[in-house]
């Protein structure tokens, strides 16, 4: 055992019984030796125990001897259940968890449940698996980010956008992290798809607010994405075909482990290439990929080593008479990570993770290339050690040394017009620990630490997560939290559209961080084979920031963003049916987003006002419904429901004249944000057919988003008119998807 | 109270609390818009306008102000200006009266009804030309297939001026023949008259045509005198790039009405002409591009140093499109109203294009 952890262990341990014991071990599947994060484990008639970590570790610690019943129980296996015999030793039970068909696994749920205990302390946590993020039907491609979109605090700003706008909070203030490292821009095709490919990823976790004291620098949301490790059993692999992708999947044993090797590409370069020809382009080329590589080793008991990375890029070429462009932009992540048990009762994870994001534009005529490019490199150490002293007590101390470093430039090819170069440290501590206070009540206390080297900031952001057992089904959660964000998008969407990639920016003295304060009030309750989860929020944003238009000159941070407050409020439900042959969710939110930003919808008196964010949704429900109505085949749909996004109402018109004789109009606008478009509508479905060919299983999909074809207007904008004809101008619809068929085929061997 | 009654009582509180009502706006009063910037040596010219609602706007139509008291002050002297009899919403006055001096400051007041605009601008002092790299630039074919692998035609160099906020480059073909956009309407004019023409004949008398003939030949002069390929002198102005010459060529051949072919000429010639843009205060050069030269012949390159109010409605003229919340449009910097009253002053140099006859197939090398 290391030396600097005796002290801490001494003054823990002697607050535990004599002569107990730990229990502990990992769970996995049985058929592929996949770990298996967050699945309950305990000790039976007891409250005793808790979830698996990402790792599929568990502990139970100083448990007096005697005889118990170790039950792990995780949504898509069969429940396992273990008479232990424990005296003074320790006990390492690992546990391998059977997959079951959805019917059987149903009605075990359903049998089961008010057995299985739930030791999840947050509020406004959903961990999706892999079968659920498949659920929603998809457009084109299946999506994890567009089945999160269906959850309740959580919107899309259109059809074109997979940004998650979680609880009044933006995409950049989420912290997205795929296998532990951060990711910046999770975005294809200017926000069309995201990166993160439905195949290879295990399980997906969302924290909505009031996240607890392990995950900082963001104010919203945490969105933590685990990839599968790779079969350790077996050769396998998975695909799937699209007209628009291709995707595939292999992995199998090796070492002491396992390795996994997914890919996707998109096949529409014959289509473009008859597109160019017919757009007379001397080039126009489209094309994106993802590439993700992981090998898992499980050296020891003690000891388990994965090595992942990911790399993914978009690249656009078109070119024609007397322009050309080519845009490039991607992000690349690697991750290390070892977790070493340094007791049964004491567990180290520790990861030394770089991301990188890089985006390049050129545009180009005979003697002009404009250059731009834009790279945000992120190197982190993170680490943190669980330390699980007893029954009542699991408490968790973490670090985080992360480097940023930010370079943009632009200008031409022999000449810089812009260039920043800049680079901080993040540096954060953090301790935590969920505390049983009694049968009823657990506590989650935390204390977060920030220091962010370029200004000079520090943060502490105290947590506390409480839940309070109302009766076997039914709980009260609370939570409330203050957050901290040191980095700032410079997103450049036009109509919700990221036309150009978006710039990440530091603090720095010119532009000090952004923070929120989080306060969640929830209920979780079972109704029948329903969880039912309803949640209060109120978030309370500083600093928050939008780009200033205005300024097109400084290179100064704390001049390109204007700075203002928020607060969003609300209240949402979700109902979920995990299994059997009718599966899916209910959501349902309905709140307010609002801030209040320097310079922005002045009064006559120029006097700021709050105004309605444009992601703001008064009302939205989203039901996602899965019917496996047929051996071999399944039914699922979409049916959401919003009140329209907020608009602005232009008032008036008018022009101005340059010297050169061009003339520019503008807009006399009302209230920022003031209208509302109507109200979105959508319904799509999916039919699967699952058959064999030969050794392989088939899954053949017909999906059909916006199946009513309902016209969903993103914004509107008011045409030129037709001046030759002395005709006004008219207000135009920005449409989002119509109807949308599509057809694919997923394999497995 | 069951938990599920308190959970119907929550969602259906704050499903009504949030789901405001916003208000629509109608008839809103419009705004009155200034346009003017000043210039040492120039006579001063406001232009007093006022938003149309977007529902009766169409590009190129303004809805100038008459009748308004337009006032300048300037060192506690105040002048006012007066209406254009010939061209309502104009109001001048001349340098003779109210000369126009680098650093000194000028407010503007505009009243209409119980409307008013105020405004001011500090002339900035001229930033002069101190170096130019080439009088002659020659382009070649060849050059069109680069894509930025060609060096730019010349550069120039000027001394800083103290006081302006940026400079705003214009470089213009000064022996093109063209017009703004407003003419545009009279390209429909003509379709019309051409086709109320077409309908007529043989239904009525020649005699009866003459006004409408008369119309449409004072149209068509007027086009062909103001939008051609011909110096004043009459001699013809080539297209440095075949590609252009063909593209208008190929309008003459194009199954277009004669309105729409004029309106084709004019949105290309007028796009043609010139190039403009920005630099920061604390640059001191700039490369004039091949982008920006189209024509054989003279171009004139205008230097303007200029101050905040022209800077920064220049720099923010593309804005409000995107459909960002934070993205309100162009900046203004008036009181009681839009638009822009700044000033400048100018220095400028001209370059010849010439068209190399020989097809070349290397780069040409900088001219510095």
């Amino acid at each position: 055992m290391k030396a600097w952890l005796a002290p801490l262990l001494l003054i823990l341990t002697a607050l535990s019984p004599l002569h107990a014991a730990h229990i502990s071990g990992f769970v996995h599947d049985a058929s592929n030796g996949e770990s298996l994060p967050f699945a309950s484990v305990y000790l039976h008639k007891s409250n005793w125990g808790g979830t698996t970590n990402e790792s599929g570790y568990y502990a139970i610690a100083n448990v007096s001897p005697g005889t118990y019943t170790l039950v792990a129980s995780m949504i898509g296996y069969a429940p396992f259940e273990k008479e232990i015999e424990l005296d003074q030793d320790d006990l390492v039970v690992n546990i391998p968890l059977n997959a079951e068909a959805i019917a059987v696994a149903a009605a075990v749920v359903t049998a089961k449940r008010d057995q299985v205990e739930s030791f999840d302390i947050s509020p406004g946590r959903t961990v999706l698996q892999v079968a659920e993020l498949k659920t929603a039907p998809a457009a084109i491609e299946a999506d994890p980010i567009r089945t999160i979109q269906t959850l309740p605090g959580v919107a899309a700003l259109s059809d074109f956008s997979v940004g998650l706008y979680v609880r009044g909070g933006t995409p950049d203030q989420n912290l997205i992290l795929l296998d532990g490292s951060d990711v910046y821009n999770a975005s294809h095709l200017f926000g069309l798809f995201s990166t993160f490919p439905a195949d290879a990823a295990k399980s997906t976790e969302l924290l909505r607010g009031g996240y607890p004291a392990r995950y900082g620098g963001r104010l919203s949301s945490v969105l933590n994405v685990i990839t599968d490790e790779g079969n350790k059993e077996e050769f396998e692999g998975s695909g799937g075909a699209s007209f628009f992708a291709s995707r595939l999947t292999l992995q199998g044993p090796a070492g002491k482990g396992s390795w996994l090797v997914s890919g996707r590409r998109t096949h529409l370069d014959p289509l473009l290439s008859v597109a160019k020809d017919a757009l007379d382009a001397k080039a126009f080329t489209y094309n994106f990929f993802d590439l993700q590589g992981k090998t898992h080793q499980v050296l020891s008991h003690n000891d388990q080593f994965t090595l992942a990375a990911y790399t993914g890029q978009d690249n656009l070429i078109y070119r024609f008479d007397e322009f050309g462009f080519d845009l490039e932009w991607g992000n690349r992540t690697v991750s290390s990570k070892w977790t070493h048990l340094f007791d049964s009762n004491l567990f180290g994870n520790f990861l030394i993770t770089g991301s990188r994001f890089k985006a390049a534009t050129a545009f180009e005529t005979e003697d002009v290339r404009l250059l731009e490019n834009n790279r945000l490199t992120d190197i982190s150490f993170k680490g943190d050690v669980s330390y699980f002293p007893n029954t009542t007590h699991t408490m968790e101390v973490g670090l985080l040394i992360k480097r940023m470093s930010m370079d943009y430039n632009f200008g031409e090819s022999n000449q810089t017009w812009v260039n920043v170069d800049v680079e901080a440290f993040h540096n954060a501590v953090y301790a935590q620990d969920n505390w049983t206070v009694n049968r009823r009540l657990t506590l989650q206390p935390g204390l977060r630490f920030n220091h962010f080297s370029n200004g000079d900031y520090t943060g502490f952001s105290p947590r506390l997560a409480a839940r309070y057992r109302l009766d076997a089904d039914t709980y009260l959660k609370g939570a409330v939290g203050r957050y901290h964000q040191y980095i700032f998008r410079l997103s450049r969407e036009f109509q919700g559209i990221s036309l150009l990639s978006n710039i990440w920016a530091l603090a720095d003295t010119t532009a000090a961080p952004s923070a929120s304060i989080h306060y969640i009030a929830g209920i979780e309750t079972r109704w029948a084979d329903l969880d039912i989860d309803a949640e209060v929020y109120y978030k309370d944003y500083e600093k928050l920031y939008e780009i200033n238009y205005d300024e097109q000159n400084s290179t100064e941070i704390g001049d390109i963003i204007r700075r203002g407050d928020g607060r969003a409020y609300g209240f949402d439900v979700l109902i979920k049916k995990r299994a059997g042959k009718h599966s899916g969710w209910l959501s349902l939110s309905t709140g307010l987003s609002e801030r209040t930003i320097d310079g922005l919808n002045l009064d006559d008196n120029g006097v700021e006002q709050s105004f309605k964010s444009k992601f703001d949704r008064s009302f939205t429900v989203n039901l996602i419904h899965a019917w496996q109505f047929r051996d071999k085949w399944s039914l699922n749909s979409r049916t959401a429901y919003a009140t329209g996004q907020p608009y602005t109402q232009i008032l008036g018109r008018g022009e101005i004249e340059t010297p050169s004789g061009a003339r520019f109009n503008f807009d006399e606008r009302g209230p920022l944000n003031g209208l509302r478009t109507p109200s979105y509508q959508r319904f799509d479905v999916a039919l699967h057919r699952n058959f064999k060919f030969k050794t392989w299983g088939m899954k053949l999909s017909l999906q059909i988003i916006n199946l009513t074809n309902h016209k969903n207007i993103f914004n509107y904008f008011w045409d030129d008119g037709k001046p030759r004809e002395r005709k006004p101008a008219k207000r135009q619809e920005i449409p989002m998807l119509p109807i949308l068929p599509s057809i694919g085929i997923d394999f497995t061997f | 109270m069951s938990r599920y009654t308190l959970l119907l009582i929550l969602a259906v509180g704050l499903a009504w609390q949030s789901c405001s009502n916003p208000a629509q706006i109608d008839d809103p009063e419009p705004m009155l818009i200034v346009q003017a910037l000043l210039q040492p040596g120039a006579d001063t010219e406001v232009l007093i306008m006022q938003t149309l609602p977007p529902q009766s706007y169409y590009e190129s139509l303004v809805d100038s102000v008459s009748g308004a008291e337009v006032e300048i002050v300037v060192d506690d002297q105040t002048f006012a200006l007066s209406e254009d009899a010939q061209r309502p919403g104009i109001y001048r006055i001349a340098a003779a009266t109210m000369p126009v001096e680098e650093g000194k400051t000028y407010e503007l007041t505009a009243a209409v009804d119980q409307r008013q605009l105020r405004a001011r601008t500090t002339v900035p002092t001229r930033a002069a030309v101190t170096e130019v790299s080439a009088d002659t630039i020659v382009y070649f074919q060849s050059y069109a297939d680069l894509f930025g692998d060609l060096n730019h035609p010349g550069e120039f160099h000027w001394d800083q001026s103290p006081d302006a906020a940026g400079y705003v480059i214009i470089i213009e073909a000064v022996e093109i023949n063209t017009l703004p956009i407003s003419i545009e309407p009279l390209t429909g004019d003509l379709d019309r008259l051409l086709e109320q023409r077409a309908l007529l004949e043989g239904q009525v008398s020649e005699d009866s045509l003459t006004t409408l003939d008369s119309q449409i030949q004072d149209l068509e002069a007027f086009f062909i005198t103001h939008l051609s390929l011909t110096r004043d002198d009459g001699t013809p102005i080539r297209y440095l790039r075949d590609r252009h010459r063909e593209e208008w060529e190929e309008i003459d051949a194009k199954d277009w009405t004669e309105g729409k072919k004029w309106r084709k000429r004019r949105d290309t010639l007028f796009d043609h002409s010139f190039v403009d843009f920005w630099v920061p205060a604390d640059t001191l050069r700039s490369d004039y591009w091949w982008l920006g030269v189209r024509f054989e012949g003279d171009y004139k390159i205008h230097l303007q140093s200029v101050d905040q109010n022209y800077f920064d409605y220049f720099t923010t003229r593309f804005n409000g499109d995107s459909g960002n919340d934070a993205d309100t449009g162009p900046l203004f910097h008036i009181d009681g109203g839009r638009g822009l009253f700044g000033s400048y002053s100018e220095d400028s140099f001209r370059v010849t294009a010439l068209l190399g006859e020989e097809q070349r197939s290397f780069k040409i090398t900088s001219r510095k």
